[in-house]
């Protein structure tokens, strides 16, 4: 699925292999697997390799997941453990 | 003498004639029967003495070889009993064998010519004297 | 406006986000601008999992300035190094490295590299204890320490350990394996020695065997030249020497230990010295073949006998004649044997050559050894004109040549003497001889199987067998004319009877009739048909040629009877006949026919000869498994007892008269020979039966 088709362009910035950093990967592979049905494109951007792409996306805090698309941008800051919390910011209809 | 002379002659002679082959016997009766007017015939041997004992004969012309009694056996036998009667005997067998043995008086070979005939009844009729 | 608003509200919404999150713990990083970009401020353990990873890791790990000081070394390191990491940390890494290594490392550890380098070295430890490493390198390039050098060390020992446990191994087979051959090889030594060892007490016990045997030949080799009568001598050419062996003295008459045996004295026992002195010379100078017989006469007075001398030039190595060696043997004997053998040889051949009977003797070879006197006068042939069988045959037999020659070659198989029958010969003049032979083995002469043939010449006796066939034949025709004389003498005693009586009636002047004149030509016609007859029957007898034809003993017997019946008739002969077989059969009916004349004539001669009455004549056919018997009996009064055996010979006659003894002779003949059957006779009842056997093939 090329990354223009899908609904769902997410991207998580993560600090090295910082435990919220390792923990939010985790956490968004598997709501992104139990929800988003394949249509969906994750991005892992790890600032403490490139830090200067914290500036774009003005990320202060990390672990911080952006919602690129579908518009409005959403942000998630933390390790997303909280699935609910993170279904309600990235307005992902549960699967229920 | 011609023949009608010699004809006179010898016809009243008595004649025995023995000759046991039909087809010569008939014959040569045919021939004898223009000579003797008294002639008895018989076909064999044994047949030829019978006649004889029963009759007296001036001639008698026989064959040599027969069955039963041969022509010279019974030569031999008139001879004996009555040596005057006159034998002619007549053979096929030529040559001076048959002539010697017979016992007869006169031979004429088998076949006969007529001449040979004439000539020994010429010969009887003159020895004979005249009857 | 509200847009404004409705941006700022979610700036400040992010921001109290952001600040709880912070507060609750849920990051564990915050980006802060630096002097030189943004970076990183970790809250918390963010590194803790790569420095436990290397402090773990089963490699060592150092980081070092590029002078070799250790900055950095991991637990395993000091480990490997058996030193607590206070001692190990800001020492020089050189230090713990060999003197050879460490030039070694000095260049892996060159700035300017910038792959990876690796290599295997060894570290020494704190005990001394040497460790095999591998190295591996990098140049990291940390931002604040850019010379930094970034070491990976693995121990290698138990890899070292487990290489050499193998290699021991291998080594520990390699040996094993050489060892084992060695032991081959010796082993392969010490038999060779022992075998080496056999051999030689072999040829040993062959040497003293050899010795012995030349002693033994030595001696056997006198005794051989005594037997042999042979004695053996030596001329040396250059001192002209004559030596002899001690038989060869004997020979000469002189005593074997006799010194005194010189070219001289020998030469004055032999008479015809020049030419044995002669061949001597040719020897030497043209080297012709020394092999002479000449006489000697031996000194010691002893009768003067007869040597032959051989004997060989000796060479010497420029090929010049050194010596004379010679055998010379007494064989006045063996000459005496040749002679009186010569002597033999012609007595026999003079026997055999004078023979009264034509002799030949042969070899298988086909070559003829001799043929005698008579043989040659008798054929008019030369002994070169017939000197191989090829050539005899050839001359003698024209185109029977093939199946006689065929024939003689079968003859050399023979093991006794064989009768062979009779064979016309064409004799050198043309003329055909008959010639009875008869052939036997001699054995092998010369090394081939050879044989004498002999002949006897019956070639009278076969014209007199002939005469006599032809004789009977016509003593035979002799009877049929007779026969067809007496059957003819009454029809033309009949027909003369009707010419005369034609004759008479002409004579006598008396007529003719019609009818006379018909019957007279009837009786002709008659008569003459008989006649014909006749001739018909008889004609048969004289036909020319023999011819095979199938055809039953009744019907030649009637043929017989047509002929002769009516004389049987006319002699008052019965005939019974009694005939059991109705078989056909190939035969040749004329000469049976006259065989069945011949019997039956006998008969009826016989019975008239005896004045038999009642004579009879009885004639029975039967038939067996294979032939047909005829019996032909009468009652003439038998055969006399010393004529019965010689009654078929040819001459002999029981007949009072007119028996030509032919008859029989002939009969016999012709039933054995032709007719392939049997004719015998014997007495029976009142007279005489004669049996005819054919065979129904």
């Amino acid at each position: 699925m090329k990354a223009n088709d899908s609904q769902y362009i997410l991207r998580l910035y993560v600090a090295g292999q910082t435990p919220k950093s390792t923990l939010a990967i985790a956490n968004i592979k598997k709501i992104c697997e139990e929800n988003l049905h394949g249509d969906y494109d994750l991005e892992v951007i790890d600032l403490y390799q490139q830090p200067q792409l914290a500036q774009g996306e003005q990320i202060i805090a990390v672990p911080t997941l952006i919602r690129e698309l579908p518009l409005p941008l959403r942000r998630i800051i933390g390790d997303l453990s909280n699935t609910e919390r993170v279904l309600i910011g990235l307005d992902i209809r549960s699967k229920t | 003498m011609d023949m009608k002379e010699l004809k006179k002659l010898t016809q009243k002679l008595r004649v025995l004639y023995v000759e046991d082959e039909d087809k010569i016997r008939e014959t040569t009766v045919t021939f004898l029967n223009h000579f003797f007017d008294d002639m008895v015939v018989a076909a064999d041997g044994q047949e030829g003495l019978e006649s004889f004992e029963k009759e007296v004969f001036d001639l008698v012309i026989t064959d040599l070889k027969m069955p039963k009694l041969s022509g010279k056996e019974l030569i031999t036998k008139i001879k004996a009993h009555r040596p005057e009667t006159i034998i002619i005997a007549m053979s096929g067998v030529s040559g001076n064998e048959g002539r010697e043995n017979s016992g007869g008086d006169f031979f004429i070979v088998k076949p006969a010519h007529m001449e040979d005939f004439i000539g020994v009844l010429k010969q009887i009729v003159e020895q004979s004297g005249e009857f | 406006m509200s847009n404004e608003l409705e941006s700022l509200r979610e700036q400040l919404r992010e921001a109290q986000e952001t600040l709880q999150a912070i507060r609750s713990g849920d990051v564990d990083a915050l980006m802060v601008d630096g002097i030189h970009g943004e970076r990183m401020f970790t809250l918390s353990g963010a590194d803790e999992a790569y420095r436990v990873l290397v402090e773990e890791m089963s490699e060592g790990a150092l980081t070092l300035t590029a002078e070799g000081t250790i900055l950095y070394a991991n637990r395993r390191f000091s480990q490997m190094l058996k030193s607590p990491l206070e001692k190990v940390l800001s020492t020089n890494i050189y230090t713990w490295f060999s003197k050879e290594h460490q030039s070694i490392l000095l260049e892996l550890l060159q700035k300017n590299k910038e792959a990876r380098r690796h290599k295997e070295l060894a570290l020494i430890a704190s005990d001394r204890s040497v460790i095999p490493v591998y190295l591996s390198v990098s140049n990291p390039h940390i931002n604040k320490m850019p010379d930094t050098i970034c070491l990976v060390i693995t121990d290698l020992t138990e890899q070292k350990q487990n290489e050499e446990i193998i290699a021991s191994e291998k080594m520990a087979s390699e040996l094993l394996k050489a060892s084992n051959e060695s032991k081959k090889e010796l082993l392969g030594i010490l038999e060779e020695e022992r075998k080496a060892k056999v051999d030689l007490a072999h040829a040993n016990r062959d040497l003293s065997a050899l010795s012995e045997d030349l002693v033994e030949t030595q001696k056997r080799y006198e005794t051989a030249e005594k037997i042999g009568k042979v004695g053996s001598w030596e001329y040396d050419v250059s001192t002209q020497d004559f030596w002899g062996s001690a038989e060869a003295k004997r020979i000469y008459g002189f005593p074997a230990e006799s010194a005194n045996f010189t070219t001289e004295i020998v030469e004055d026992c032999i008479p015809e010295k020049k030419r044995v002195h002669q061949a001597l010379e040719d020897l030497l100078e043209k080297g012709t073949e020394y092999k002479l017989e000449f006489e000697i006469h031996p000194a010691d007075g002893t009768p003067p006998k007869i040597i032959s001398s051989i004997a060989e030039t000796k060479y010497d190595e420029n090929n010049k004649p050194m010596k004379v060696l010679g055998f010379i043997q007494d064989i006045t004997q063996r000459k005496q044997a040749e002679k009186s053998l010569k002597d033999k040889k012609k007595e026999l051949e003079t026997i055999i050559e004078e023979a009264p009977n034509p002799i030949m003797v042969h070899n298988e070879d086909g070559k003829v050894i001799q043929v005698n006197k008579v043989w040659k006068e008798l054929t008019g042939y030369r002994y070169s004109e017939i000197n191989t069988i090829e050539k005899w045959t050839t001359k003698a037999y024209g185109e029977e040549m093939p199946t006689i020659k065929k024939y003689i070659d079968n003859l050399y198989e023979l093991k006794h003497a064989v009768n062979e029958g009779e064979y016309p010969i064409t004799a050198s003049n043309g003329e055909t001889i008959i010639w009875q032979f008869s052939s036997a083995p001699l054995g092998i002469i010369n090394g081939k199987r050879t044989v004498v043939s002999s002949a006897m010449d019956i070639t009278e006796l076969k014209k007199k067998d002939e005469m006599i066939i032809n004789q009977s034949r016509q003593a035979a025709m002799g009877d049929m004319i007779a026969m067809i004389a007496h059957q003819w003498r009454q029809p033309l005693t009949v027909i003369g009877m009707v010419a005369n009586n034609i004759k008479l009636d002409i004579a006598l002047e008396e007529e003719i009739t019609t009818q006379e004149l018909e019957k007279i030509a009837d009786t002709i016609s008659e008569q003459t048909q008989q006649l014909s007859q006749t001739i018909d029957d008889f004609r048969n007898f004289f036909k020319p040629k023999q011819e095979k034809a199938k055809t039953t003993v009744g019907n030649v017997l009637e043929g017989t009877l047509k002929i002769i019946g009516k004389s049987l008739e006319n002699n008052n002969i019965a005939i019974m006949i009694e005939n059991h077989s109705e078989t056909e059969f190939l035969t040749y009916p004329n000469q049976l026919l006259q065989v069945f004349l011949n019997l039956l004539g006998n008969a009826k001669d016989i019975l008239l000869d005896k004045v038999v009455a009642d004579a009879k004549i009885t004639i029975k056919i039967d038939e067996t498994q294979d032939s047909i018997v005829t019996t032909i009996c009468d009652n003439g009064g038998g055969i006399p007892e010393d004529a019965i055996k010689r009654l078929g010979e040819p001459y002999f006659t029981t007949k009072e008269k007119n028996g030509t003894g032919l008859g029989l002779y002939m009969s016999v003949t012709i039933v054995k020979k032709h007719l392939n059957g049997s004719l015998t006779w014997e007495n029976k009842d009142e007279g005489a039966c004669f049996i005819v056997t054919l065979s129904k093939e």
